[in-house]
């Protein structure tokens, strides 16, 4: 196997001098046939730009000019730094996409030094970390417990990348998205359901804005609170709606893992009569492995005190409301429901017999 | 009534288009009058329409796509003796009604039920077999009934969907769907870090409300501990953990519908009737899926011997997989083919069977 290593780092401007690309590298493998992209490789080909992202390769002319460079921005904004998201360009400009088969994962990955473990959730070890990444984001693991790593980078994959701009920030590393909140760990008796409960003071510090893009008529809309009503997208005549909220039910995301939606509680204190910001159930500690985090906090009668940093990657209003249900026929059989299915679709079915009626006329026996 | 064009059209797609004398929008805008323009030598039905017309401030506008915007254009190109153009369109009006066609099936492979959606929310102040809708700040709810059915999204097993009584939450603090925590981890093995649940209205009276206060109540006790040190796992299992997943046809989000399950469950709807054929199916994998979410944490799949056997075949629930790969006889009314598929049937094409006795032994 020969290995072409890391491609020169390009720098890509558009028409208007700004810069579209940067640290953008290439690995080949030869005898393999991948490619890991950082984030993505831009190159210079007689006339137009190459542009290899995560996804498809792009070719573009330079006479076509600023406006194909601008579609093309918009289709790939994740990228560009946002003042809600922090954090997100400084992450994907440092992760590595394996696009090849997973056995031949292990060698890759000692080869170029990436640490595996660092993966997203939905995409098992198709993201991987560069060691400079692994620098990166060293501060916030820098714990006197032992801990699962590949649990804490996936979940610290997704907070950094996701986490949007608290109110309260904390200061050191990232604390633009992070706030620290007093936890509470207790045995409740209960499965590990995740919930995070969170008191008066806990809601009072984990408040964080994040843009929202809702469509019209969305019943999370009125909660905009710098609404910009817009057309989108004249072809199809799209109407939405964009404006920042304070989510108020949430998805915390602590720096070590645990994650959960909140509940609203009442207020607890510690033994020292300090407020407690978070309630968490002793099963959602133990299914993260994170006991151990515990040996270091205050103990009182079969409640733990410990602090943690969390952020916000998800507010519940935004998928909270009114929503048909889309009954498949395995949901339908289980369910063992009366209803007759095709009295449920009939515009549906009255296309489907208007078009094979074309069909027909046009003198189709099979299409 | 046969419409014809004289005249040049200025129609074009998606954009603006105005019902022109002798065009096809004219035609379609004739009330309860059945439209056909001549494709080639034939008389060809222009579809009902169901026109967009949207109102842009300067006054309304319809946008026109296709099939009548290519029945347009084949009107232009015989008012212009242009047959190559004619040709050209009357191709695209065929590319084009074979996808359709798919796409008008493939919408009939689910119905709508009136609904709530809402992440889940475990805590024990709920009664199993209820759930409470908590529209928090949102505020809108819909008219909700008090029988549904609960589904935790992604399906996993049969016990995913419960069949439920429900009841409104009147707070504006709370925001999801509250369950009790034994429902959701243990039926629908699910948690609360983000998990969908569906809730579909049934029937019956309006939803009652339940008044819960700003505040929910934590209930403590007993605990035990283990301060054992977490096992870190390596490149070789994290590998052989994912690679499990994929090894049953790729990502289990989409429901368990693949092929195989579709020819079990046919197989088993002979022997039980269709719907407790689909809970058979359905449970059956249900260890598999369990041992492969083991495999994700562990590194290991152990699957047990007398299981069905697991093909990495395509995730197509089974009715697309056949779609896609046949072409369609129309002279079976889509409603006969649509009904079948509810049925776990497939006009012209017997699911591949599975010896009775191996299903038997499930």
């Amino acid at each position: 196997m020969t290995v072409r290593d890391f491609g020169p780092v390009v720098h890509a401007l558009d028409g208007h001098g700004r810069e579209i690309a940067s640290r953008a590298c290439i690995v080949t493998v030869d005898g393999i046939g991948s490619r890991f992209v950082l984030p993505f490789y831009v190159e210079a080909v007689d006339e137009s730009l190459r542009i290899l992202t995560g996804r498809e390769m792009l070719q573009l002319k330079f006479s076509e000019g600023s406006d194909t460079f601008r579609e093309w921005l918009q289709q790939e904004e994740m990228y560009t730094p946002s003042v809600h998201q922090p954090y997100r360009w400084e992450i994907s400009a440092r992760e590595v996409s394996l696009n090849i088969r997973p056995e031949l994962i292990p060698l890759a990955v000692e080869r170029f030094g990436i640490d595996y473990r660092w993966t997203s959730k939905s995409h098992p070890l198709r993201i991987a970390a560069t060691r400079e990444l692994i620098e990166f984001v060293s501060p916030l693991l820098d714990v006197p417990f032992p801990v699962r790593y590949d649990r804490v980078y996936r979940e610290l994959r997704s907070l950094l990348r996701n986490g949007v701009t608290a109110l309260n920030p904390v200061d050191g590393p990232f604390g633009e998205i992070l706030v620290k909140l007093r936890v509470a760990v207790v045995a409740t008796g209960n499965q590990k359901t995740d919930v995070l409960y969170i008191t008066p003071s806990g809601r009072e510090k984990a408040r964080f804005v994040m843009p929202v893009e809702l469509p019209e008529g969305h019943p999370a809309q009125h909660l905009l609170q710098d609404a910009e009503h817009t057309v989108d997208n004249l072809r199809w005549i799209r109407r939405i709606v964009r404006g920042t909220i304070n989510p108020v039910g949430m998805k915390l995301v602590s720096t070590l893992a645990l994650k959960g939606m909140t509940l609203p509680v009442r207020q607890y204190y510690d033994v020292e009569g300090n407020e407690v910001d978070l309630v968490v159930e002793l099963n959602s500690v133990q299914s993260k492995d994170l006991q151990c985090m515990l040996l270091g906090g205050a103990a009182d009668d079969g409640v733990w005190f410990v602090d943690m940093l969390f952020g916000c990657t998800h507010a519940a209003e935004l998928v909270t409301g009114p929503h048909n249900l889309k009954v498949r026929p395995e949901i339908h059989a289980i369910a063992d429901l009366r209803l007759d299915p095709l009295e449920m679709m009939q515009k549906d079915l009255a296309w489907a017999e208007e078009l094979r009626l074309m069909a027909r006329d046009l003198g189709l026996a099979r299409i | 009534m046969r419409v014809e064009a004289t005249v040049p059209l200025f129609v074009r797609d998606g954009i603006l288009a105005m019902p022109a004398e002798r065009t096809v929008l004219h035609g379609m805008l004739q009330p309860d009058a059945d439209v056909f323009i001549r494709v080639g030598f034939r008389e060809v039905r222009v579809p009902k329409p169901d026109l967009p017309v949207v109102d842009e401030g300067n006054g309304s506008m319809v946008v026109l796509g296709p099939p009548w915007s290519i029945m347009d254009r084949i009107l232009v190109a015989r008012a212009r003796g242009d047959v190559e153009m004619e040709e050209r369109q009357q191709q695209q009006l065929v590319t084009w009604l074979a996808a359709a066609y798919r796409r008008a099936l493939d919408r009939c492979q689910h119905y709508e039920l009136p609904g709530f959606m809402g992440t889940a929310i475990a805590h024990s102040v709920v009664p199993k077999g209820e759930v409470w809708l908590a529209p928090g700040h949102v505020g809108k709810l819909g008219h909700a009934t008090e029988r549904g059915i609960a589904v935790r999204y992604p399906v996993a097993s049969s016990t995913s969907v419960q069949h439920v009584r429900i009841r409104v939450v009147r707070n504006s603090g709370i925001c999801g769907v509250l369950i009790h925590p034994d429902t959701l981890v243990e039926d629908m093995q699910g948690d609360s870090d983000g998990d969908l649940i569906m809730v579909g209205f049934l029937d019956g009276e309006p939803a009652p409300g339940v008044e819960l206060g700003d505040e929910m109540p934590i209930e403590f006790a007993e605990c035990d501990v283990e301060f054992c040190e977490p096992k870190n796992m390596s490149i070789q299992e994290l590998v052989l953990g994912y690679a499990a997943k994929s090894g049953v046809g790729g990502n289990l989000g989409i429901g368990l519908a693949t092929w195989m399950t579709w020819r079990r469950s046919r197989t088993a709807a002979d022997l039980y009737g269709t719907n407790m054929g689909w809970s058979t199916v359905y449970d059956e994998y249900t260890d598999v899926i369990e041992s492969i979410m083991d495999a994700r944490k562990h590194g290991s799949l152990e699957i047990d011997a007398d299981l069905s056997p697991l093909h990495p075949l395509p995730p197509l629930p089974g009715v697309a997989a056949m779609m896609f790969r046949r072409r369609i006889d129309t002279s079976i009314p889509a409603e006969s083919l649509v009904r079948d598929f509810w049925r776990l049937q497939w006009s012209g094409a017997t699911p591949e069977r599975v010896p009775v006795v191996e299903v038997c032994q499930q």
